[in-house]
């Protein structure tokens, strides 16, 4: 049986359908057969990231209203044989399927898998409902600016009072610490404890994701960039390794930070 | 039927506050409400009063609703000259002991008040955790943070201007205590850094300036034992 985990953040553009393809293909880059939910019925994004676009036929929708069974809907991926992916309708919008709904088809997929990722569209409406409604677990995307954080705190707070585990978090877009006392972001520490939740990871900055989205090829098949790396370390995390978090290169004491904070956790 | 005739249900006692008239409280209020009728026509008419007469009611055991308090103070005010200042019971209502509780109560909660989040309470409040900011905590008595306060918070809901907002850290977007506002005017980054060096610290409504101010949690007990004094 496997296991559902949701991707969300409450604000757009925060890196939900980037994250949700990373540690999809990350996980499948360790074995496990996953499948990737794309909830975001209207606005998908999540079969041009994958680059899986030109291969849909039947969506979420069509297999809600019976129009096709969930195996016809699912697609293959180039890359990974255990990788396939659902995608959302472009014709409706969110209205058109209900939690019950989107609970039956996630139930119905999760015996298949060892992961099933659910990509939540941004806002905390019917489409935040439907996506959390099957999940076992949840991941909120945050990056390092007030706003973003905002946001965060009022998704876990709707989380919480859902009834699955308290849910971890990853801060997106970390910028590197360029120069001494430059502080026009949030500390990846200060977000961690004002959203108090537990850290799965850090993502740092880098145009490779961009570049890679571009090609619908994710970044967490390339070798050697720190965002691929990042979105494998989160994956063996998941998995339930425990691997130290990336350091941010030149302030010191940071690391330690942020470890300790991990190792509060374990 | 009054078989006794000698005793009274209504008495009248000056004491060294003023007059009291005192009601028995065994008999029935029927009773009680035709001897006070009564014995008020028989006493008042035909005198002249220079000034109104302040009393006191006083109906032992006996529980009064609002209705009968009005029927009472009707009967004794019916000659013009006699207001009634109050009338005080021994006894209340079941609904009105628990309410009496709930107010005095401190209600604790040991979680994190989230953006989005309300969390309203009759009595004091007291959070064991953060309150982030969008998130509000409310309370008819105190507020204590034993945490960082970042959100909104309001206490003496209900009018209280004594009470008092405290945190560990006091950096709040909004406060209000009573109908008194404070917005802050700093910016998000000054005030954390600022109060986070500040210490534990409560606001509350300056008297003479009618403004909310922030002080150290020790000159809190000087001001609680001086609007105790005013009280008594």
């Amino acid at each position: 049986m496997g296991e559902a985990i949701v991707i969300t953040s409450g604000k757009g553009g925060v890196g939900k359908t980037t994250t949700s393809a990373n540690i999809g293909t990350a996980l499948a880059l360790q074995g496990k057969q996953v499948c990737l939910l794309d909830t975001d019925i209207g606005l998908r994004n999540l079969d041009v990231v994958m680059g899986l676009e030109n291969r849909i036929i039947y969506d979420l929708v069509d297999v809600m209203e019976e129009r096709c069974k969930v195996q016809q809907a699912l697609i293959r991926d180039k890359r990974f044989e255990c990788l396939h992916l659902l995608p959302a309708a472009q014709t409706k919008d969110k209205s058109a399927v209900t939690p019950e709904q989107m609970a039956a088809v996630v139930n119905e997929l999760k015996p298949e898998y060892d992961y099933l990722i659910i990509d939540c569209p941004a806002g905390i409406e019917q489409g935040f409902r439907n996506a959390i409604s099957g999940a076992d677990q949840a991941i909120v995307v945050t990056t390092p600016d007030t706003s973003a954080v905002r946001d965060a705190d009022r998704i876990i707070g709707l989380v919480e009072q859902e009834d699955i585990p308290s849910p971890k978090l990853i801060v997106n877009r970390v910028r590197k610490q360029t120069k001494n006392g430059e502080e026009d972001l949030l500390d990846v520490d200060d977000v961690a404890s004002t959203l108090a939740i537990d850290l799965l990871g850090i993502v740092f900055d880098d145009e490779n994701v961009l570049r890679a989205a571009h090609k619908g090829k994710p970044v967490a098949t390339t070798p050697n960039t720190s965002s691929s790396l990042a979105y494998r370390n989160i994956a063996r995390r998941i998995l339930g390794e425990s691997v130290p978090l990336l350091s941010v290169e030149t302030k010191k004491g940071f690391f330690a930070k942020v470890k300790n904070l991990l190792g509060l956790q374990a | 039927m009054k078989t006794e005739f000698s005793k009274q249900l209504v008495t009248i006692k000056g004491t060294k506050d003023g007059l009291v008239i005192r009601l028995d409280d065994h008999c029935a209020y029927a009773d009680l409400l035709e001897e006070l009728q009564t014995k008020m026509k028989e006493n008042m008419i035909g005198e002249e009063q220079d000034k109104d007469v302040h009393i006191a009611v006083h109906v032992g055991t006996r529980y009064v609703d609002e209705k009968q308090r009005g029927e009472i103070t009707s009967a004794i005010e019916q000659s013009g000259a006699i207001s009634v200042d109050e009338i005080t019971s021994d006894v209340i209502t079941m609904t009105q002991a628990l309410k009496m509780k709930e107010e005095k109560q401190i209600h604790s909660y040991t979680c994190l008040v989230r953006s989005g989040q309300v969390l309203s309470v009759k009595g004091d409040l007291l959070i064991l955790g953060d309150v982030n900011p969008g998130g509000t905590i409310e309370a008819t008595g105190d507020v204590y943070v034993l945490g960082t306060l970042k959100g909104k918070a309001r206490a003496g809901t209900e009018g209280d201007e004594d009470a008092v907002i405290a945190a560990s850290v006091l950096a709040p977007s909004q406060l209000m205590i009573a109908d008194r506002l404070y917005l802050s005017e700093a910016t998000r980054e000054q005030q954390e850094s600022e109060s986070m060096h500040m210490g534990p610290r409560y606001a509350s409504i300056e008297e003479e300036k009618e403004e909310m101010v922030f002080h150290n949690m020790s000159s809190l007990a000087a001001l609680r034992s001086r609007r105790q004094k005013a009280i008594d």
